[in-house]
């Protein structure tokens, strides 16, 4: 009995000792991401009602100068922490047509902000939207996958035309429901930010980053790439114009391209590029 | 697909269990002990209707039902239960998934000196600091334990109990939407009074520990996330005549995760608790100071989600309408909190007395933030805190007052004063609204009851919430007519009166009548419900307005 007491108070010792991982180097200096083709949409669904979102911007810069072009950004300022509420300060209407159905859609405000798609994938909680702990995994685990297409872009304006060309190329046969999605994002963009840890609770002229302006591709799915299905070795070339909005900065402006799977709505390849570059 | 499949098979366990049970029963006549069955049934169903003026939205289903179905087989040592849910499609404000299945189902055997559970359980060690699984049908809250525990008396007065299993999330318990992490838990409760009895030791002594671990894989090739995140907790609860404190101290190691910003301190917690009571008079005070102690099975949960601790809260958990328009919710990445509550019966017979006696109940709740000072030397430890440090404004006060007095035979009456105030930037944080300034309320609520006849009473309330901030002032009315024990019927009106929008002074009226028949109720109701913003956890989310029709049933067998 003894013996028996004795083990169990080793092995509940070594489990107690075995439970605890203390980390000295929370973040791997000397860790950079593999070279990979894939590049990823991170879709970041925000607000600047919404207090607790500054804390996933910091994640997504984070993230941005680990997987650098790997990455692209899209901040979708939608639903009711977007709302505009003058009486306070939150004047600008960052919200879009495109933004709005997105969210609807995959019902961001109910599932709580800030919250995000990584690539519109459903993870193994069955759930597209994800927190941002989880991005950074996420993100991996994407990269570590063979893109099954390219994408080619230029982008240029001229006499307040942009002009967008686009060539996707297969690596491997797709469906007839890949749909190409073109979209505007504006960087530096300073206004009143809602803020819960700093003492004021508002960050006066916060930096807003990746802010989605609005879709160049018709509707908000984008338009099919062909009717039938796709060979491997198949190259799409699209041409699209867009009368340029006076608002938008073009110097700090981004075209941002993808294709997804219109069924499951899941990214397959991004790609993003800046304007006159 | 899969899904359903997996519903076909689990109702086809039911249906081969339930023809077991009943060929036992056909053989009872031999004497054998065929078990019981017990169990319980709920469902709770809406009507919606869009209502443009409220903001509440379209539901293209209509109708949105909750329901479960509880099923308990005793026999001897043995008890088995099943819970079966249904969310066809999930009621408006919960975040369950739309669906059906059997989420809960476990198999347990207890004996003198130990208790196997294998399946689903809930669990709590001490307070809950490290460890609470538990489930509130109403908040569409369960955070259950799918694996394996068990407990062991190996001598009077000592319980051991360990466990290993995952978390509950949202809906399903399916194994692919269970959390991420593993969890491990052992906890230790010594009734020492129980062990000693022969020594008849006057003050009653329980000591306890709990050590929890998670483990979950990290896979993110930049950021380092411990894999095993260790919580543990030492109680002690001594108790003399009417004296009684309990004491917890808590501790988590290194824990990034969403809701913490993905910094690596050590959270801590430390909860006192005393009271004193003798006839006529109850004391109860309190202390919390809780730092970094959100502990979840999955790193990247928000919300209620996979929450593995419970802080309890200090503040008083107000039941009346107007009064819950001003809640408040620990805040688990720090606090100071800190309540009192004298609870006074003035004796029968003198003058505030009366002929029944008075009860008077004060309580006062003051909770502070931590005064935390950022970590520039190692920014991924986020912030260091003294221990008694605290924010120069509080996060929350509420102090009241409910005085109790029976008039006559027929007639009683409570009276309830009431004052909050909030910090703005927490008050933002709790309900989302974009408030400029501190938030302040008076809220005085009247609640008379009038016994008609012998078992009819008619009930009476009036409230009024008075501020100048979020939505303005609101008064309510309610008239409610019970004959006990079978029928009830209720109405009632908030008028938001003092919204600063005129087009917005609004009445939401509501109304519920309801039968009670054996161990069954029926309730049927009309409800007009604000929409809100519900934070908790670092996460915002908005809970729609709704209008409609709401259907209840709840039965036992």
């Amino acid at each position: 009995m003894k013996v028996f007491k004795l083990g169990s108070l080793i092995a509940l010792l070594a489990f107690v000792l075995s439970s605890c991982d203390i980390i000295d180097e929370p973040v791997c200096l000397d860790c950079q991401a593999e070279a990979s083709e894939m590049k990823i949409l991170l879709e970041d669904f925000t607000g600047h009602l919404c207090g607790n979102c500054p804390r996933a911007h910091e994640q997504l810069e984070v993230l941005k100068a680990s997987y650098g072009e790997n990455l692209i950004i899209v901040g979708i300022h939608a639903g009711g922490f977007a709302k505009v509420f003058p009486a306070a300060g939150y004047i600008p209407d960052y919200t879009t047509s495109m933004g709005d159905e997105l969210e609807e859609y995959y019902g961001a405000d109910i599932e709580g902000l800030p919250v995000g798609m990584v690539n519109r994938r459903t993870w193994q909680d069955g759930k597209v939207l994800q927190k941002f702990a989880g991005w950074g995994t996420q993100i991996s685990t994407i990269l570590a996958e063979t893109p099954p297409l390219s994408i080619g872009l230029t982008a240029v304006i001229t006499d307040q035309i942009l002009r967008v060309d686009a060539q996707v190329g297969y690596f491997e046969a797709g469906t007839a429901d890949h749909h190409l999605v073109i979209v505007v994002t504006e960087d530096s963009i300073f206004s009143k930010q809602s803020d819960y840890d700093v003492p004021d609770g508002y960050i006066p002229n916060y930096h807003h980053q990746h802010m989605l302006r609005g879709s160049i591709t018709p509707g908000n799915w984008g338009e099919q790439l062909k009717p039938g299905a796709i060979q491997a070795g198949e190259i799409f070339n699209k041409e699209y114009q867009l009368t340029w909005n006076s608002d938008w900065d073009s110097n700090n402006c981004h075209i941002v391209a993808y294709v997804i799977d219109n069924i499951t709505k899941e990214v397959l390849q991004a790609e993003e590029i800046i304007i006159n570059g | 697909m899969v899904r359903t499949k997996c519903d076909i098979g689990s109702i086809r366990f039911i249906l081969y269990a339930l023809m077991l049970l009943f060929s036992q029963k056909l053989t009872a006549q031999t004497k054998v002990d065929p078990g019981d069955i017990s169990g319980n049934f709920q469902m709770d169903a809406q009507y919606y209707r869009e209502d443009t003026l409220i903001g509440a939205p379209d539901f293209p289903e209509n109708v949105g039902s909750n329901s479960f179905l509880n099923l308990l087989y005793t026999r001897n040592k043995f008890q088995a239960g099943i819970r079966y849910e249904a969310y066809l499609p999930v009621q408006q404000g919960f975040l369950r998934t739309t669906g059906s299945g059997l989420p809960y189902r476990y198999a347990k055997w207890t004996d003198t000196k130990f208790e196997l559970t294998a399946g689903t359980f809930y669990e709590q060690f001490g307070s809950g600091m490290v460890l609470r699984s538990y489930e509130e049908w109403g908040l569409g809250f369960d955070n259950s334990i799918d694996g394996f525990r068990g407990k062991v008396r190996p001598y009077e007065g000592v319980e051991l109990t360990g466990l290993v299993g995952r978390q509950r999330n949202a809906f399903s318990n399916r194994v692919e939407n269970l959390s991420a992490g593993l969890i491990r838990g052992f906890d230790a409760n010594w009734n020492i009074n129980e062990t000693f009895d022969s020594l008849n030791i006057k003050t009653r002594i329980r000591i306890g520990g709990s050590f929890v671990s998670r483990y979950q894989k990290d896979e993110d090739p930049i950021q380092n996330y411990p894999e095993n995140v260790a919580a543990m907790a030492a109680r002690v609860n001594l108790n003399r005549k009417g004296f009684n404190l309990f004491v917890e101290v808590a501790k988590k190691i290194n824990d990034p995760s969403t809701v913490n910003n993905i910094i690596y301190k050590d959270g801590s917690g430390v909860l006192v608790q005393g009271s004193y009571a003798r006839k006529g008079l109850g004391i109860s005070v309190q202390a919390k100071r809780i730092d970094n102690m959100d502990f979840r099975s999955d790193r990247t949960a928000t919300f209620n989600n996979l929450n593995l601790n419970f802080l309890p809260p200090q503040t008083k958990q107000h039941t009346y309408r107007l009064a819950t328009l001003f809640p408040y919710a620990t805040q688990p990445l720090g606090e100071w909190a800190g309540q009192v509550e004298v609870a006074y019966k003035i004796k029968k017979g003198t003058r505030l007395g009366g002929k029944y006696g008075t009860s008077l109940t004060f309580n006062w709740s003051r909770i502070h933030g931590l005064d935390k000072v950022p970590n520039l030397n190692m920014p991924s430890e986020g912030y260091d805190a003294d221990f008694f440090g605290i924010s120069e404004k509080p996060f929350f006060q509420d102090i009241n007052l409910e005085i109790y007095h029976k008039f006559s035979k027929h007639f009683k009456a409570t009276l309830s004063f009431l004052y909050f105030n909030y910090d703005e930037v927490l008050f933002k944080q709790l309900t989302g609204f974009q408030t400029t300034e501190d938030v302040t309320a008076h809220v005085q609520i009247l609640d008379m009851s009038y016994k008609v006849k012998k078992k009819q009473t008619l009930r009476m309330e009036l409230q009024h919430a008075y501020t100048q901030q979020e939505f303005g002032s609101w008064a309510m009315a309610l008239i409610e007519y019970s004959i006990a024990p079978r029928y009830f019927i209720a109405i009632f009106d908030e008028y938001n009166y003092g919204n600063e929008d005129e087009d917005l002074r609004l009445h939401y009226f509501s109304g519920t009548a309801g039968v009670n028949y054996k161990t069954y109720r029926f309730q049927l109701g009309y409800g007009r419900q604000r929409a809100g913003v519900l934070c908790v956890g670092g996460v915002c989310r908005i809970v729609p307005a709704s209008n409609g029709v709401i259907l209840s049933v709840v039965g036992s067998f």
